[in-house]
């Protein structure tokens, strides 16, 4: 669903040409689109964000269902809201066919797999109690969810996503503890979590979807180093 | 100008240097005449001394001559001159037998004690008219260094305003839906014509990017950036451009100043000669730990050239310089007819 008639023609093209996926309906009109998803559930929706009677974003908030979501716009300052509401993908218009198509591909691969699949199976030993300040609280710290940690005074602060916990562990005794594969020393008081790592500038770590920067010590240097480059071999390029 | 708010630090200074001032006198009249040494007539007289000095450079500069008002302030420096003296005859003659100090320099004639008197004020007198001086001077250093702090914050706003405004003269909206307009329409006919929209609308959306992060980007970015430069110019000129482009090492979570690259690239497209196999533009790039090293070698183009180096170039040096100060080389070597750029950068 498109406001523009030429987006939604190369839109069909594309889908004319792959395969696995069968045009159900297009319209530029958000109103009609509802109603014809309604009618008759669809498993994939190419919806532009910028329409003039109504947001695609708006529209994703009106959708119920398991319809799956690929934004288009001509812009990339929505990515963010778009994935807040699960947007599937994010496609910036003029859209290539090659990038169409791994859009297309990752629908697929989620309509294939169980639905469960969403859901972490929890395996042992992916995770720690920690005593807080608070009374001597515990509070449970899922490895995967740890960012970085931050040494201070006597305490240390580990930092997720969503919040920071501060704790009374000293930093040796928490690096034996992590899993060696996921995390690395690369200060004398920080601990990172290595796929959580976005980028290197100088000697700052910055992190995905955080704003927050680790400095890397001279020392940890060239471990750091030869650490990236053997996840690049495992990685993808 | 003065600052109301006492402040303990220049308070102490002070003390500390007339309190080194005093001793000294004192060594001095100890050496000269032991027996008539009186702490009291001394400490009695550095205190009008004292509000001689501070009267001065506190009160009169600041409220006449710093205000022009010469003829005034002269006026009252001759006044207090005349209450300094007057003060010390009191003390003198009055007070000092009273309290039964022993006076050292008994009054002679009153001709001799006035002009010893003054002898004395002027001793401190003009040290005060220098200290105003001098700390009148510090004080407009500070206030030139603070304005010119404040004048460079404007100004980078400025820019940035002015980059902004110039991003904002060109609505991306509009124009990535008018180039997708095109790409839609043009697609079914020219699949050629369809890729170098395609080029041609990832190149303008790198160049209008907002910055963060430091104002850097990620390097694979930028190295696709040049990428795409190179292949919108393959699409314009068939195929035939004699481009080598090579890539070493890891990209992965390396960072860079953005457009930096792309500038000797350009300059490369517009000064090189790049139909000849045998000697093909040359771009190499090679990352080792966090150390990058760009190159660029092509022959010179013969006939007429643009004759617009420098701007870019120097606008790319000085970029540079503010961002990695003494963590970059670049060296280029102009020649007859090859030119060749090196870059290294420790990102």
């Amino acid at each position: 669903m498109d406001d523009e008639q030429g987006a939604i023609d190369i839109l069909r093209t594309f889908i004319e040409k792959t395969p696995f996926l069968s045009l159900q309906g297009s319209t530029t009109n958000p109103i009609e689109a509802l109603s014809i998803i309604q009618n008759q559930p669809v498993d994939l929706l190419f919806l532009d964000i910028h329409m003039p009677q109504l947001s695609g974003l708006d529209f994703m908030r009106l959708l119920k269902g398991h319809t799956k979501v690929v934004l288009t716009t001509a812009y990339n300052e929505f990515a963010v809201d778009g994935f807040e509401l699960e947007a599937l993908d994010y496609l910036l218009k003029p859209i290539a066919f090659e990038r169409f198509l791994k859009a297309a591909q990752k629908a697929l691969n989620v309509a294939m797999e169980p639905s469960s699949h969403w859901q972490v199976a929890e395996k042992k030993d992916d995770y720690i109690f920690v005593k807080t300040e608070s009374k001597g609280k515990m509070t449970k710290v899922n490895f995967d969810e740890i960012v970085f940690v931050e040494g201070m005074k006597n305490y240390l602060s580990i930092n997720t996503y969503e919040d920071r916990i501060v704790t009374l562990l000293n930093m040796k005794d928490l690096e034996d503890r992590l899993p060696s594969q996921q995390f690395m020393r690369v200060h004398k008081s920080y601990i990172v979590a290595l796929n959580k790592i976005k980028a290197l500038d100088g000697n700052q770590i910055l992190f995905k979807n955080i704003k927050a920067y680790v400095p890397l010590g001279e020392t940890y240097r060239n471990a750091f180093f030869e650490a990236l480059n053997e996840k690049m071999m495992g990685g993808k390029k | 100008m003065r600052n109301s708010a006492i402040k303990l630090k220049p308070i102490l200074l002070h003390s500390m240097a007339w309190v080194g001032f005093i001793i000294y006198e004192l060594l001095i009249g100890i050496a000269i005449r032991p027996a008539s040494i009186s702490l009291l007539e001394t400490g009695m007289g550095f205190c009008i001394n004292a509000t001689l000095f501070y009267t001065n450079c506190l009160v009169l500069m600041p409220w006449l001559f710093a205000r022009r008002r010469y003829v005034l302030y002269f006026l009252s420096l001759v006044g207090l001159l005349g209450c300094f003296i007057v003060i010390r005859h009191i003390l003198r003659v009055d007070v000092f037998p009273l309290l039964g100090i022993p006076v050292a320099t008994p009054i002679v004639s009153l001709r001799i004690f006035i002009a010893e008197s003054l002898y004395r004020g002027m001793y401190f007198l003009l040290p005060s008219i220098g200290y105003w001086f001098a700390r009148n001077t510090i004080q407009l250093e500070q206030q030139k260094r603070e304005q010119e702090h404040e004048l460079r914050v404007a100004e980078k706003s400025l820019m940035e305003a002015n980059l902004s405004f110039l991003k904002n003269q060109i609505n991306p909206h509009f124009l990535f839906n008018s180039l997708n307009f095109l790409y839609a329409q043009v697609y079914q006919y020219s699949e050629q014509t369809a890729k170098g929209i395609l080029l041609l609308s990832d190149i303008m959306r790198y160049a209008l990017q907002e910055d963060d992060d430091n104002g850097k980007v990620m390097l694979n970015k930028e190295i696709q950036h040049l990428h795409n430069y190179i292949a919108i110019n393959q699409l314009r000129f068939n195929n035939q451009l004699q481009v080598q482009f090579e890539v070493r090492g890891n990209l992965q979570f390396m960072m860079i100043l953005p457009l930096v690259l792309i500038t000797f690239v350009e300059n490369c497209f517009k000064h090189g000669e790049l139909s000849d196999p045998r000697n093909p533009l040359l771009i190499q790039l090679s990352i080792v730990n966090n150390q990058l090293t760009f190159h660029t070698h092509n022959m010179k183009r013969n006939g007429p050239k643009e004759k617009s180096m420098g701007i870019g170039l120097a606008n790319t040096k000085h970029r540079l310089e503010l961002t990695y100060p003494n963590r970059y080389t670049l060296t280029i070597n102009d020649e007859q007819n090859h030119y060749t750029c090196h870059l290294t950068i420790a990102l």
